[in-house]
């Protein structure tokens, strides 16, 4: 009578083998997932800074030297642009910075009294957010 | 006899070979998950701190935004460019009544009172737990800051333009 204990190898292995491609694909999802929430943090400290540039900006009329005297950044002919290192702390230049925002005059912004701008934040992971921005240009009477 | 038994020792190693890359692999894969849903659930709290305070400030700031209706002082009610509790004032049928906004206890926390009434800063509602929280105004560009302290002690930084380009007091 022939040994059966090779058969039962087989079967464990094969089952070993079935495990091993179910964690592979849970530990990719897994990955996956944190790379997702990594990125959505990112984001999340983006809107918070993109908001205040973007008050900033609006309060300056679309002055890019006036607001980065304000605020921070550099004024790169007419746009606006701040660096963040990857922990979101005021980065020196685009070398140190994992992140930027940039605000720059929108072309469109044709219609005398309305200014508009875009804003877009971007990073070394994969960042990328863009807000539309539009204000009423009063005069200093309002 | 001899070689009958010696394999059967060959097979028990290979079993046990096999089973142990089986218990490693299922403790990677619960290592892993463990892992990942650890840091999801503290990126998410980490991000409702740091952004609820603000946003409920600014949500309020905007919605109070006239002329001479909002100031940055003490909770006592005298006016300074950088304080600890923000006024926004509000006539209603001729009285004057004042919301603050300020950090006590633990909590971030509003009262609604008619302006100069005496109150604690224990008597007001609290909105939500914080780690401080503080207001600077910037009278020259008519611009307010924002900072609130979360549980892990990370500060948020918000800044508002004040659309009525006055606030009162300073």
């Amino acid at each position: 009578m022939r040994s059966r204990a090779p058969l039962a190898l087989m079967e464990q292995l094969i089952m070993v083998l079935v495990f091993a491609l179910a964690a592979a694909v849970c530990i990719q999802a897994f990955v996956l997932a944190d790379r997702r929430s990594a990125l959505s943090d990112a984001r999340d400290h983006a809107v918070v800074i993109s908001q205040s540039m973007a008050e900033i900006y609006k309060n300056c009329r679309g002055d890019a030297a006036r607001a980065s005297q304000v605020y921070g950044g550099v004024a790169e002919k007419q746009d606006w642009v701040t660096y963040w290192s990857a922990r979101w702390e005021p980065a020196d230049g685009a070398e140190d910075a994992a992140y930027q925002i940039r605000v720059a005059p929108d072309p469109r912004s044709a219609q005398p009294g309305l200014g508009r701008a875009t804003l877009s934040a971007s990073g070394s992971d994969g960042l990328s957010y863009t807000l539309d921005l539009a204000w009423q240009e009063a005069d200093e009477n309002g | 006899m001899r070689h009958a038994t010696g394999s059967h020792r060959v097979d028990g190693v290979f079993v046990l070979l096999v089973f142990s890359v089986f218990a490693v692999c299922v403790l990677m894969v619960l290592l892993s998950g463990a892992g990942s849903y650890r840091r999801l659930t503290e990126r998410d709290t980490e991000s409702y701190s740091r952004r609820t305070a603000v946003q409920y400030v600014a949500a309020k700031v905007r919605s109070a935004d006239a002329q001479d209706r909002i100031y940055v002082g003490a909770f006592s009610g005298t006016a300074a460019s950088d304080g600890d509790t923000l006024h926004l004032l509000e006539n209603i049928d001729g009285t004057l009544y004042d919301t603050r906004i300020y950090y006590c206890d633990g909590y971030l926390r509003e009262l609604f009172a008619q302006a100069g009434a005496s109150f604690e800063p224990e008597d007001g509602n609290p909105v939500l737990a914080a780690e401080g929280l503080g207001f600077q105004y910037d009278a020259r560009h008519h611009l307010l800051t924002v900072s609130a302290a979360d549980s892990a002690g990370s500060v948020t930084e918000m800044t508002l333009s004040l659309r009525s380009g006055e606030e009162t007091g300073t």
